[in-house]
């Protein structure tokens, strides 16, 4: 298979390929590996490229299929996991410096699953370290560059997914959003990507950035392949106390259902002043779209969306603060120099961080420390409430909430170097979205004159991933 | 807040807090970049003081398994990425109280 078809290639269409033995998995994924060295030098979507432990697993799928074995429909289908999840033997990095070189003694959930699925493990794709970035720029292993333009940033901070997936290095990748790292390069390289509700999706053996937002979720060329990698991510685990006791449905079976007769609301605030006027024309045209399969398409407000930012830096940073604080550089992570305990630790967490590492970590230490906490900590955690009520009520009045995803173009490369600030607005529509808790699925709707993409983003109440993804796979099935 | 500014020994405060080494250049950056950030934040303060409490995501409360005993890692494979040395199961850092008394 050479790299277009790679590039195109579905979990459907890959499914069928290695079902009918017109494909083994061992050639689906060499040739992937071999499009992933070729690229790599260029565009820096892997930190870590597990060739040995994929082509086993692909091994060991041929022979089970040649077996005539009952197998997954992921089965021997080549993925990437965002490098914040744990494989056992394997280096975790989460993007960040400090921990280098750390191998991981145990598997997280997520890949626990994909393993039992019997899908082939390509490697661990780079991101913003810790998550901290929307572009992909902010990770200790360099910059990951967009392949539809290479000096475009494909988005973060699941830069590594994205930017693989446009060059064909594999099927699906498994990001993980804490303000929009899965729905950002979702849309910012042209793919289908889902922020989960909440508890959806186990977190356990992932590398946290702020606990109370961390969601897990899958990023595909298409909306039914996140919707067959949901099935057999999403449940309760007993290793994750937050995961949640809704059904999990047979989302990739309740795609083709009509959405006639459903209420879809653009929330104003969303539409304002500082939208780029191809993304507002393109969120026009995908409302168009749904009009003409008969959905009915109203104005909505939520009106605390001006403080979503504000709060979600807060709680975010707070938590991150927190989080971190585990990164001592003693059981893991890189070695530290000085005379004491207390120096060596100082010098480990100097060194390892990142500049946006460094700064969000002390926005967090300041917001909750004594005398600011009740400005800026407690504070936040009531708006975050507001907030909630916000959408709470909105979805008494329509089934999904429609927004772009992000409110401008992918930048350059370098863009924003010296305005951290101007990139932590950049977040505005995906942020709030995890206070709330509820699942977001980045969906593209068309291309900018400069030939990227851009996304909407679709919003349904909690543990309703089925809604969005139905009301995603018909506009994609209208507009393809 | 309007007006927000932190001295460069503020700075070290916070990143001291932190347990983070800073070079002067750090500190002078992060004395032009926090404040902008934090006066952009403080904006949650518009709000009336309305909503009480804290969210949460999934309506769950006391979550328990049995209490049945699984695999679990090794100290071996529990301390393997250490960078200093491990002495029956535990890892050996730098003594933490330095001072010498008489306790």
């Amino acid at each position: 298979m050479n790299q277009d078809e790679l590039k195109k290639l579905t979990i459907s269409t890959a499914s069928e390929l290695l079902a009918s033995k017109k494909l083994s998995s061992v050639e689906l994924t060499q040739a992937t590996l071999d499009v992933i060295e070729q690229q790599e030098p260029v565009i820096n979507a892997f930190i870590t490229v597990t060739k040995e432990i994929a082509l086993a697993r692909a091994k060991q799928v041929d022979e089970l299929r040649a077996k005539n074995e009952r197998l997954s429909i992921l089965a021997g289908i080549p993925y990437s996991l965002k490098d914040v999840y744990n494989v056992k033997g394997v280096q975790t990095t989460g993007g960040a410096k400090i921990l280098e070189g750390y191998i991981s003694p145990y598997d997280a959930t997520v890949e626990v699953l994909m393993k039992k699925s019997n899908a082939v493990l390509l490697g661990k794709t780079n991101c913003d370290s810790f998550g901290f970035g929307t572009t992909g720029e902010h990770s200790g292993f360099g910059p990951t560059k967009n392949p539809i333009n290479i000096e475009y940033v494909p988005g973060g901070s699941s830069s590594g997914s994205g930017a693989s997936l446009v060059y064909g290095g594999g099927v699906f990748s498994i990001g993980e959003d804490t303000g929009g790292s899965i729905r950002c390069p979702a849309s910012f390289c042209g793919l289908a990507g889902l922020k989960t509700t909440y508890g959806r999706v186990s977190r356990y053996g992932a590398a946290p950035y702020a606990s109370s937002y961390d969601t897990m979720g899958p990023m595909a060329r298409n909306v039914k392949d996140v919707a067959i990698v949901l099935e057999h991510l999403a449940g309760q685990d007993a290793r994750d106390a937050t995961t949640g006791t809704a059904e999990v449905l047979p989302y990739s079976t309740l795609l083709d259902k009509s959405i006639k007769g459903m209420k879809i609301g653009m929330p104003k605030e969303y539409f304002g002043e500082g939208l780029d006027p191809e993304v507002r024309a393109s969120m026009e045209h995908a409302a168009d779209v749904f009009r003409s399969l008969g959905a009915e398409v109203i104005e909505i407000s939520l009106p605390y969306t001006e403080y979503a930012v504000a709060a979600y830096y807060v709680i975010g940073t707070s938590e991150t603060s927190s989080n971190l604080a585990r990164l001592d550089g003693i059981r893991y992570g890189i070695e530290g120099e000085g005379d004491t305990w207390m120096q060596k630790i100082k010098d480990v967490r100097g060194k390892g961080f990142n500049d946006e590492a460094k700064r969000r970590i002390m926005v967090g230490t300041y917001a909750l420390s004594a005398g600011y906490a009740d400005q800026y900590y407690k504070k936040a955690q009531q708006v975050r409430q507001l907030l909630k009520k916000d959408f709470v009520r909105a979805f008494t009045e329509v089934d999904v909430i429609m927004t772009p995803t992000m409110p401008v173009l992918p930048p350059k490369i370098g863009e924003n170097e010296s305005d951290p600030l101007k990139l932590w607005l950049m977040d505005a529509f995906t942020v709030s979205v995890n206070p709330v808790g509820v699942p977001g699925l980045s969906v593209p709707t068309g291309f900018a004159k400069n030939g990227l993409p851009i996304g909407m983003q679709l919003i349904a109440p909690h543990f309703r991933e089925d809604i969005i993804l139905n009301v995603g796979y018909q506009f994609e099935q209208e507009v393809k | 807040m309007k007006g927000t500014t932190l001295t460069p020994e503020e700075i070290r405060h916070i990143a001291d807090l932190a347990m983070i080494t800073l070079t002067d250049e750090e500190v002078a950056k992060y004395q032009q970049q926090l404040p902008a950030i934090l006066e952009y934040v403080h904006k949650v303060n518009e709000i009336a003081d309305e909503s009480k409490g804290f969210t949460s995501h999934v309506d769950l409360s006391n979550v328990l398994r049995e209490d049945e005993p699984e695999e679990t890692l090794t100290q071996e494979e529990a301390t393997q990425n250490r960078k200093g040395t491990a002495k029956n199961g535990y890892i050996t850092v730098d003594s933490v109280i330095t001072s010498g008394g008489d306790n």
